[in-house]
């Protein structure tokens, strides 16, 4: 059967092209269902999550950076943007674990959970605590004061806020994330292999085909 | 995100990439200056244009978060701040509740304040007065290549198109008995119905999406027109020739100082 090889450069683009913008919006999109419900979580990395898994790593931190520099746009926000280099974190994490083949069972996506979430608490609180002095005007202040009022210094005390908030923040997105990949169109999920990976791979279907060649017709009866 | 094609007030007249000129003067020039009177004035010229353009809803949303920030800062900061220095007298009182507010923690929330506060104000309005697809269009002309503008201005046309999809989707699962409302555990349980077919739906209109746009010669590498046209004014030219001095003079005012 014939099927249409998205892996050929142009068309590879072509997908790239509309599944980065598809991306950014999947992740503003579940911002607003996390608003919508009242959630007290951002929820927006969902596409990142899914395009970094099936596109590789590198598209996954384009559509991560380009999705909160959107975010602020609507927001008003600009500083927001230096908060991409999160979901670049993410991105990463998740597009390398994927290309390896570590995404496909449950405790990949524990570990998957740790890994995202730490990184983007340990990026995030440098970065709260030079943007904004640590303190932002949402809901982890509370906790933030809290850590403070113990005796925390500031660094630290935005780190143990953020990070049982981003696990189950990065959580959830990754847990949906899984269940849509998992029910992906075959041709979809093959995208993320690295150049080396699609050498081998284009190597052993030629392999295939000269060994077809060579095997000898079967006498007709 | 999609604005009236009517271009009537000044800040609507203006070429996109002059509005990317003044963000990065007014960027640069308020963290580098550093100043509190400064920092008051973009904030109130960002205020008197909000006013002047009639951006009313979006004044009430910096307003709302602009408050928010300003107390969670000024009170966190002045009553617990790490630094602050506990063996002198608190700065300020607060009359009835009797919260100590100390000197170190007020002057760092306003060192925060005075960057945040104007920045928001101003490149909240210059975006907000910019149509995207213009932009998009602008930056392909400043040099971005053409699949990259493709792809930003893709975003703001998907946006509107998933946002409606969502609300059709939420519509629908509540009419089979899906509970959006509750305690919290009910609300985040909602959220896996609704997202995975939102995405879902998209995801499998990809292929189509990725033949229309082959036949239409996306990949070809034949250079494209673009239908829009935009021109510069001479106000484009004055601002970004300001602009451009605004930026020079804040570095070097930052070296020199």
């Amino acid at each position: 059967m014939k099927t249409i090889d998205s892996n050929k450069s142009k068309l590879k683009a072509t997908y790239i092209s509309i599944l980065i913008p598809l991306a950014v919006a999947i992740n503003l999109i579940g911002g607003q269902i996390a608003l919508q419900l009242k959630l007290p979580l951002y929820l927006d990395a969902i596409g990142t999550v899914i395009l970094s898994a099936i596109m590789g790593p590198w598209i996954g931190a384009i559509s991560g950076l380009l999705s909160s520099f959107i975010t602020s746009l609507i927001s008003g926000n600009l500083l927001d943007t230096l908060f991409g280099l999160c979901n670049v974190a993410t991105a990463l994490i998740i597009g390398f674990m994927a290309r390896g083949g570590l995404f496909k069972k449950i405790w990949h996506i524990v570990v998957a959970t740790i890994l995202v979430s730490f990184a983007n608490a340990a990026l995030g609180t440098p970065l709260g605590v030079v943007v904004y002095g640590g303190i932002q005007g949402s809901g982890v202040d509370v906790a933030v004061a809290a850590l403070l009022a113990l005796g925390q210094d500031l660094m630290s005390a935005r780190f143990w806020a953020s990070f049982p908030t981003n696990l189950i923040d990065k959580g959830i997105a990754i847990v949906i994330a899984f269940i849509i990949l998992k029910r992906l169109p075959e041709n979809l999920k093959k995208l993320n292999m690295s150049k080396k990976q699609l050498k081998a791979e284009e190597a052993k279907a030629q392999a295939a085909v000269a060994e077809a060649a060579q095997e000898p017709t079967a006498p007709q009866a | 995100m999609i604005q009236d094609r009517n271009k009537h007030t000044f800040l609507r007249k203006l070429y996109p990439s002059t509005k990317l000129y003044l963000c990065l003067a007014l960027t640069l020039s308020v963290i580098l200056f550093a100043n509190n009177w400064y920092s008051l004035g973009v904030f109130l010229l960002g205020l008197g244009f909000i006013i002047r353009e009639k951006f009313y809803l979006e004044f009430k949303i910096i307003a709302v978060t602009l408050t928010l920030m300003f107390i969670s800062m000024f009170l966190i900061n002045g009553t617990l701040y790490p630094g602050n220095d506990y063996t002198k007298a608190p700065a300020f009182v607060l009359p009835l509740l009797n919260i100590k507010f100390y000197h170190e923690g007020l002057e760092r929330s306003i060192t925060v304040y005075r960057r945040v506060a104007p920045l928001m104000c101003t490149l909240f309005l210059l975006f907000r007065s910019m149509n995207m697809t213009d932009l998009g269009i602008a930056m392909n002309q400043g040099g971005l290549s053409y699949r990259a503008s493709f792809v930003f201005i893709n975003v703001f046309q998907i946006l509107p198109v998933l946002s409606k999809e969502m609300t059709q989707i939420t519509d629908a699962q509540r009419s089979r008995g899906l509970e959006t409302e509750g305690n919290i555990l009910t609300r985040v349980k909602a959220f896996a119905p609704i997202i995975i077919p939102v995405v879902c739906n998209s995801i499998m209109k990809v292929q189509n999406q990725a033949i229309a746009l082959t036949t239409k010669g996306f990949s070809s590498d034949a250079k494209k027109t673009i239908y829009r046209e935009l021109t510069k004014a001479t106000a484009d030219y004055v601002l970004i020739v300001a602009s451009i001095l605004l930026t020079i003079g804040s570095i070097v005012y930052r070296i020199a100082a």
